[in-house]
């Protein structure tokens, strides 16, 4: 029997919205969403279509990926050194003012804005980019259908064959390419992933000494 | 000063705006970040800009300019800042609260030269997002609202270059992300480093300008979503705003200098650059001779424009070709003199202001201004329904009482325009959340809206700081901002969904819901404010709500009076017998028109020669009137009572203008509402010195005094109401007596001010305690801690 929804499903999915919407708060946030929402378009233009892919067209639109993708690693950068340079200036702050400030600000905006997730890239996560950057990961295989007319069917299957290789053949070269590019960025993502690591440790060990000298002044 | 945070110097270049330069220094008294200083730099003037600066002599250094160049000024201006950062904004706009406090945040950041942020045109005649993460080609393409800072890597082409360059990272045309001159701050070294600005743009494509050649220099430009600036165009030298009117070469000159010396610069064929340049002019041509086709101009004068704009390209392009470089040769010393602090000790205390008027309330505030949201999904001139009334009047008297004040309400695009006294933020409808209720209208209808405005609130405390978000338990506004606890939400109880459905015997999936939903917002809520005791009890009953001490208010809500010369109380010299009575409200059974058919034969029967006036729209089909009866309330009306139909005139949904007339045309006015929490309507009658006849129910008897301003009748009851008409019709000197009472009665206790003062009273108390609850939750992690 179907049940009726109530107010507590209401907030639950309130809460859980809340927390979505919490993923996309900021540019960065926002900005992978619009990468991946331009590379499934990408994707769907070059192997959905039943046209012949435009190499140069492909080519270019390959090349803004990599675009956003650079400037989102360089922006990732920024705004971790900015939490870097933020952290070390809370702890440079003499305990006193720091109390009086937080109490002042009302809206809890007093650090930059958090990155998009919480945790460094944890280990399944690290697993599936490494996965997802071995060389045949973008390799394409051959998937061409017979054809079925009488007399002329072999031949136009032979035909399909020998385009279809022609296209695999520019295809996977391209892909190669693209591979190497990936691996470069997700290297890039990782070494991130573990100055993040590092700087979070770094930074509790700043607010346990912050808290000590609270606790020693008290 | 203390050390340690970035000083700024804010540069504002004028010339001949003495008043909007007013406005702009009066809001600059509420920036929540004290370490800054003001710069005017001030060309050739005529009107009373040095008097304006002359109230702040002690506070603003003031520059000249001697010629009417932006770029020569902001020169000026940026040689003598004494700020670590150095802010820009335009002498007609305004800057939210938290605009330098959100500047400083991101130039925390080392790396970051310049910043700015987004810019909404506020005045009511044009409200738009004018400037959001804006992007420049190299070819003086602009795309000035962009959704994220990634748009600008993949821009649509325009006009002439639609085709020939689709896909820029192959051809190698270059788009940066720009800034707005009203709204961007850079390091001054960093901004000395690269020249300055380029004093050959006198106006527009300066800031691009510099955009490019810091990114030329390895400078990082980051403009941002966030740190508003509120603009409010204002007529210039240049151009004369709302009009068509103004000299547009200039802009073309400056174009077609960028498009040549950034187009070069970025490899862009000269082909393509030529053709931009030619774009330029020739599109300005069709422009004016648009114009000139549709009368707003004369032949001449578009000649003339023509050969003006011909004259600045080739003017432009001379100098992008000649090599002589028209930077600034500013001296990048530092000074040594200490910056001039703009604020004082009673910048805190100071009133609210109104940016399109400059309007300051005249009155000192003893405790800093609240900031306050109130939430409504129907806000006038868009929407007008009792909740959208009151929040507007609520909206008016707070900020009378010299409060900041934002309202979110729905709209048809996203947009902010300031009008009485309110910044008003519309959100437009958009359906793509909570999928799992699609089946239940108005529940799915409000959640999402509700969500659309917990992201906008989230917006408002970053940029302006807010307190407080205040929302009616209609239509649950505040839902998801109180389930998510950013900002204490006080609800505003007005007639509840149960009660409703109740009375009109609904029993759907969709109003149970919304019950439930209304339940929990009460239930989150940091404080209710009832309108009456009525409404208070009322909540315990259908909500099980148990009035807690300090945890509910009662404040009876208020209208703006109408000035004396607008009050028509009954004329007694008056000889005709064409007495009018007035209803206004929805045609649905809770608003009694069932009751009023009833009473309206019975009225004419004695005195025939009345008129019954009957404003509202029409709501047969959602309260299942016309299910049963086949026809809406009009035509029920009119089958049963034909002979009657001369006599009672029904109007639907008027205008606001058209209302008001109503009510002061009048003789009499009659609501025999159920049930009201309040009754606004009463007032809106009372306001005219109108007599009122209501029901005995809800918190109506608090508002209409029974034998003084009006008389009440039990609810449901035709000939008790048929009475009352009568009485009152044939008593000329009973309705002019209690018309002059209900206006007094209004005047002593319901005014929009005396509403706003009782909720600034329970707003201050839900501030205060948050602030005591944050204290003590710091004291007791402490505590935990050491």
């Amino acid at each position: 029997m179907k049940r009726l929804l109530t107010a507590d499903d209401v907030l639950s999915d309130i809460e859980f919205e809340i927390m979505q919407g919490a993923l996309a708060r900021d540019d960065i946030g926002e900005s992978i969403v619009a990468v991946r929402q331009f590379q499934q378009r990408l994707r769907a233009d070059t192997f959905e279509s039943r046209k012949q892919p435009d190499w140069r067209a492909m080519l270019s639109r390959q090349f803004q990926l990599n675009e956003m993708l650079i400037t989102l690693l360089q922006e990732l950068a920024a705004q971790q050194r900015a939490t870097q340079f933020q952290s070390t200036r809370t702890a440079a702050r003499p305990l006193t003012s720091a109390i009086v400030a937080d109490t002042h600000s009302n809206g809890n905006h007093a650090l930059p804005p958090s990155l998009p997730f919480d945790d460094p890239v944890d280990k399944p996560a690290r697993e599936t980019i490494e996965a997802r950057v071995q060389t045949d990961a973008l390799t394409q295989e051959m998937d061409a259908r017979p054809n079925s007319l009488p007399l002329v069917g072999a031949l136009l299957t032979r035909l399909r064959l020998a385009l279809h290789s022609l296209t695999l053949f520019y295809v996977n070269r391209l892909a190669v390419k693209q591979t190497s590019n990936n691996r470069a960025l997700a290297d890039a993502v990782l070494q991130l992933s573990d100055v993040v690591q590092q700087q979070q440790d770094e930074l509790a060990s700043l607010r346990a000494q912050l808290d000590a000298r609270g606790s020693q002044r008290s | 000063m203390t050390s340690g945070e970035p000083t700024f110097s804010i540069v504002v270049s004028t010339t001949d705006r003495a008043l909007p330069l007013r406005t702009l220094l009066r809001s600059l008294e509420h920036q929540t970040y004290s370490q800054f200083e003001v710069l005017v730099v001030v060309g050739p003037t005529h009107d009373g800009t040095l008097d304006v600066l002359a109230e702040y002599a002690s506070r603003v250094r003031v520059l000249r300019c001697p010629t009417a160049n932006l770029s020569r000024s902001r020169n000026i201006g940026v040689r003598d800042a004494r700020g670590e950062i150095v802010a820009f904004i335009d002498d007609d706009a305004v800057p939210s609260n938290r605009w330098l406090e959100q500047l400083a945040r991101l130039f925390a950041n080392p790396r970051l030269d310049a910043t700015g942020g987004v810019v909404y045109a506020v005045h009511p005649n044009d409200s738009r997002v004018q400037h959001r993460l804006g992007a420049m080609s190299s070819l003086a393409e602009q795309q000035d609202v962009c959704e994220s800072w990634l748009d600008n890597l993949a821009p649509h082409a325009e006009g002439l270059h639609r085709e020939r360059h689709r896909f820029s990272a192959v051809e190698g045309r270059q788009w940066l992300t720009r800034m707005m001159g009203t709204n961007m701050a850079y390091r001054r070294a960093a901004l000395l480093s690269v020249g300055g600005f380029d004093e050959f743009y006198e106006w527009v494509f300066d800031e691009s300008d510099l955009a490019f050649r810091q990114s030329d220099a390895g400078q990082i430009v980051h403009p941002v979503r966030e740190c508003a600036v509120y603009h409010v165009p204002a007529s210039s030298r240049n151009r004369v705003v709302f009009t068509q009117r103004g000299n547009w070469w200039i802009q073309t000159k400056a174009g077609v200098y960028f498009t040549i010396r950034h187009g070069r610069r970025a490899g862009d064929a000269l082909s393509a650059i030529a053709l931009r340049c030619l774009h330029l002019v020739h599109g300005h041509w069709l422009y004016y001779d648009q114009l000139q086709r549709t009368k707003k101009i004369p032949r001449v004068r578009a000649w003339r424009a023509c050969w003006q704009e011909l004259r600045a390209g080739t003017s432009g392009a001379l100098h992008a070709f000649g090599a002589a470089s028209t930077l600034a040769s500013v001296s990048t010393s530092e000074s040594s003199q200490p910056m001039v602090p703009f604020q004082n000790e009673q910048s805190a205390q100071q009133p609210s202001v109104d940016p399109v008027s400059g309007y300051r309330p005249a009155i000192s505030l003893p405790d800093s201004p609240l900031r306050i949201c109130l939430l409504s999904s129907a806000y006038p001139p868009m929407h007008y329904d009792g909740v959208g009334r009151s929040t507007n009047v609520l909206a008016r008297g707070l900020f009378e009482c010299g409060h900041s004040v934002n309202v979110v309400t729905r709209g048809d695009t996203e947009q902010v325009a300031f009008y009485d006294g309110a910044y008003v933020h519309q959100l437009p409808t958009r359906l793509d959340r909570y999928a799992a209720y699609h089946r239940y209208t108005n529940v799915h209808y409000a959640l999402n809206h509700s969500h659309a405005a917990y992201d906008m609130i989230r917006r408002l405390i970053l940029n302006d700081g807010i307190q407080i978000v205040d929302s009616p338990i209609w239509q649950v506004d505040g839902l998801v901002t109180a389930v998510s606890q950013v900002a204490p939400v006080v609800v505003r109880i007005v007639t509840a969904v149960r009660q409703i459905s109740a009375l009109q015997n609904e029993r759907h999936d969709d109003a149970r819901l919304m019950g439930e939903m209304e339940s929990a917002l009460i239930q989150r809520a940091a404080h209710l404010i009832h309108n009456t005791r009525a409404t208070m009890h009322a909540t315990e009953q259908v909500y099980a709500v148990q009035p807690e001490t300090g945890r509910f208010s009662i404040v009876p809500y208020g209208i703006v009076p109408a000035p004396d010369d607008a009050v028509r109380p009954f004329d007694l010299s008056r000889q005709d017998d064409a007495l009018t009575v007035l209803f206004v409200g929805r045609l649905e059974k809770r608003k009694g028109i069932l009751d009023l058919f009833e009473a309206i034969p019975r009225v004419l029967r004695q005195l025939p020669t009345v008129q019954f006036v009957i404003a509202g729209a029409d709501n047969s089909q959602h309260d299942g009137f016309q299910a049963r009866h086949g026809s809406n309330y009009a035509t029920y009306f009119t089958r049963r009572n034909s002979a009657l139909a001369a006599h009672v005139q029904f109007l639907g949904a008027v205008s606001e203008e058209n209302l008001q007339a109503l009510y002061q045309a009048c003789d009499l006015f009659v609501a025999p509402s159920l049930y009201e929490s309040f009754g606004l309507i009463y007032l809106e009658a009372m306001n005219y010195a109108k007599p009122v006849i209501g029901c005995n129910a809800g918190g109506i008897p608090e508002v209409v005094e029974h034998g003084v301003t009006g008389l009440l009748v039990e609810p449901e009851a035709p000939d008790h109401l048929a009475e009352a008409l009568v009485s009152l019709l044939q008593s000329r000197k009973r309705l002019r007596e209690m018309g002059l009472a209900g206006r007094q009665r209004l005047l002593d206790k319901f005014t929009h001010i005396q509403m706003a003062r009782g909720f600034e009273r329970a707003y201050r108390a839900v501030v205060s305690a948050q602030a005591q609850l944050r204290t003590g939750e710091r004291h007791e992690a402490f505590a935990h801690g050491g």
